[in-house]
């Protein structure tokens, strides 16, 4: 049948999502009155349905040979720009910004603390913020943001102000926090808007300055002269107590971890049955247990696991062998390996994750992320998880609570929602279960951090504490 | 208070569990038209199928072997498509009126065999159009891309192309029917 055109222009914006409430009365009516009109409708609609599935399945368009850079290719890119842009600073619970006090935590990984760990706000106050091994994220209010690799010592002393004791550290200082101030035990470093690094061993007398790009100024304590320029790429030896100029040496950027790494590693599965691997060397620093979680995100088939191993410099340091599937239908299986690095077995060297999936056949096709976690999320207790929780996801918002006497609510763009009428929430092994009595489902999620909610199987992004 | 701990579900190979598996697999693309045609396009659709397979797993075990199984998944999905109307705070757009739903759901059961060939008969046609055609399908359908964004990007109307989209339809139509009759 050839529509006619009213019925074909009310199906268009019917699909397109742009109906208004008169055209659809009219596309009811027609469709309602007549069987080969709602035929057209149907097949119409049925066609949208099966239209990104037929997409993917079909690779003709893309294997087809030198495609041209034609209008869409450029358009395309700069439309995926906007969007992604759009996508990746949508705040969520607003930026990772020190608020309140002169500095945060703003990340860690696998940090263990030496004496007490420190919160989220950090406090000025004389309080020596020490940690025995991994990688601390300190943003100061100013918005000079620390990275700090353990054994380390460091403190802060002021809005955009800290002292140095000992460790590495890269500082990053971004337009405005021009100024930003260390104190190390053998001279001072002025930023004017960089990103340099301090390596600082007294133990050893050794304090070395780099600068990855921008200017600093470096005073030795034991010179009472002007400040000496630092520029990009160059690094300098300080001289300790004794009396002599500074020293040029190379800067060996490679010593450094300029960012926090990423602890959602993504994966492409296409049907092989090669192993998955993954460079984790920057995500481990100590020994001791960690957790690999598996999240499936998209993707018509599921991925099988049957073992997951923690290699250092090529050799297997940690195993753990159960079979786990996730992307069945969506649904997911014993997604947790536990990854224990004997004692004394850490050291710095290439950390390498494997994953050995299981037979498959050839044109499976899903994706998604694995997750590395300290196994000290395993000590989350219920108090730990009560609050306001937010994400997005495909454009809409989300919050859930968890109440503390194990009630929960859901809503989206700050709407209630029903979903979790009967359901209840508790903590078992550190893990947050969402329970609901119609279903077998259970949700699951670990705490990260204080203010980091992960969804272990579900296919959302994590969540981060409102309140 | 914790909840009663469960063991973690094995993995499971039984005979029944992976007839069940393979039957909700093969219906992928019956579900992905019937949802499309309730909801009035393919917003919303995966998630009703989703939704439908979990449910269907999770049932796998009121499921009697030799019964209708299309006809229950059908119903499922129907049910999942009421509730996700009735979910008035994730509407975006106008949906149909009960009624005419009730009418729709009944003409699309009926009309519900053959979506595994239309399919591959799609994804046939998606071979043969122009390159640009295609990647203008793929930036709206697989990356769901904003055609605002689009139009801004490449300095064409919203509307013109509106009207492309329009005219791939149509001629996407015309060619997977021209296929069906060609290979009955």
């Amino acid at each position: 049948m050839n529509p006619t055109n009213e019925l074909r222009k009310l199906v268009d914006a019917m699909l397109d999502g742009s109906i208004e409430t008169a055209e659809l009365a009219r596309l009811e009516q027609l469709i309602t009155g007549d069987e080969t009109a709602m035929d057209y409708y149907l097949a119409m609609a049925g066609q949208e349905g099966l239209m990104m599935r037929a997409l993917s399945a079909d690779s003709s368009g893309a294997k087809r040979s030198h495609p041209s850079r034609g209008w869409w290719m450029g358009a395309a890119a700069v439309a995926a720009a906007v969007v992604v842009a759009f996508v990746v600073w949508r705040p969520v619970a607003g930026p990772v910004e020190a608020d309140g006090g002169w500095a945060s935590v703003t990340d860690q990984v696998d940090v263990v603390w030496k004496g007490e760990p420190v919160g989220t706000d950090v406090d000025a106050g004389g309080r020596l913020i020490e940690i025995e091994s991994g990688l601390l994220e300190i943003t100061h209010a100013s918005g000079t943001r620390l990275l700090i690799e353990g054994p380390a010592g460091y403190e802060v002393t002021g809005e955009n102000a800290g002292r140095f004791v000992h460790g590495k550290l890269v500082a990053e200082v971004p337009p405005g926090a021009e100024g930003f101030t260390v104190d190390c035990p053998d001279g001072q470093v002025v930023d004017f808007g960089t990103e340099f690094a301090i390596e600082a061993d007294p133990s050893k007398g050794m304090m070395e300055v780099g600068v990855f790009r921008g200017e600093v100024k470096v005073r030795p304590s034991a010179d009472d002269g002007e400040p000496v320029p630092l520029y990009t790429g160059h690094a300098v030896r300080l001289p300790g107590k004794v009396e002599s100029p500074l020293r040029s040496i190379p800067f060996d950027q490679q010593r450094f971890v300029r960012r926090a790494p990423s602890r959602e590693l993504p994966w492409y599965f296409e049907g092989s049955s090669q192993p998955l691997e993954w460079d984790v060397s920057h995500l481990v620093w100590s020994s001791g247990e960690k957790l690999a979680v598996l999240k499936w995100m998209s993707g018509p088939d599921a991925l099988v696991l049957h073992r997951m191993e923690l290699l250092l410099d090529g050799e297997v340091v940690a195993r753990d062998e159960h079979p786990c599937s996730v992307g069945e239908l969506s649904s997911t299986l014993a997604n947790v390996y536990h990854l224990a690095i004997p004692d004394g077995g850490w050291r710095r060297g290439e950390w390498t994750l494997r994953a050995w999936p299981g037979e498959m056949r050839g044109d499976a096709r899903s994706e998604g992320i694995l997750m590395l976690e300290d196994a000290s999320v395993a000590e989350a207790s219920m108090g730990d998880f009560v609050g306001v929780w937010e994400y997005v996801h495909d454009g809409v918002v989300y919050r859930r609570t968890f109440r503390g006497d194990g009630t929960c609510l859901l809503q989206f763009d700050g709407k209630p929602t029903p979903y979790f009428e009967n359901a209840r929430w508790g903590v078992r092994e550190g893990i947050l279960e969402v329970r609901f009595d119609a279903s077998e489902t259970v949700e699951r999620h670990l705490l990260r951090d204080a203010d980091s909610l992960v969804f272990i199987n579900q296919p959302y992004r994590n969540a981060r504490r409102v309140e | 208070m914790n909840p009663d701990p469960k063991p973690e579900p094995m993995l499971e190979d039984s005979a029944s569990a992976r007839e069940v598996a393979a039957l909700i697999r093969g219906l992928q693309p019956t579900l992905t038209e019937f949802a499309a045609g309730l909801l009035g396009g393919a917003d919303g659709a995966d998630d009703v199928v989703q939704e439908t397979n979990l449910f269907l797993w999770e049932r796998r075990a009121d499921y009697e072997p030799g019964s209708d199984f299309r006809a229950w998944a059908l119903r499922v999905a129907r049910f999942k498509v009421m509730a996700a109307r009735r979910d008035v705070a994730r509407e975006r757009r106008l949906r149909f009126s009960d009624e005419t739903l009730e009418r729709l759901a009944a003409r699309a059961e009926e009309r519900a065999g053959g979506a595994e060939r239309r399919l591959k008969a799609l994804g046939g046609c998606l071979g043969r159009i122009r390159l640009q055609d295609r990647r203008l399908l793929e930036w709206k359908y697989a990356r769901r891309g904003s055609l605002t964004e689009l139009a801004d990007a490449v300095g064409e109307s919203a509307n013109a192309i509106h009207k492309k989209i329009s005219r791939l339809r149509m001629a996407l139509r015309q060619c997977v029917e021209k296929a069906l009759s060609q290979n009955p």
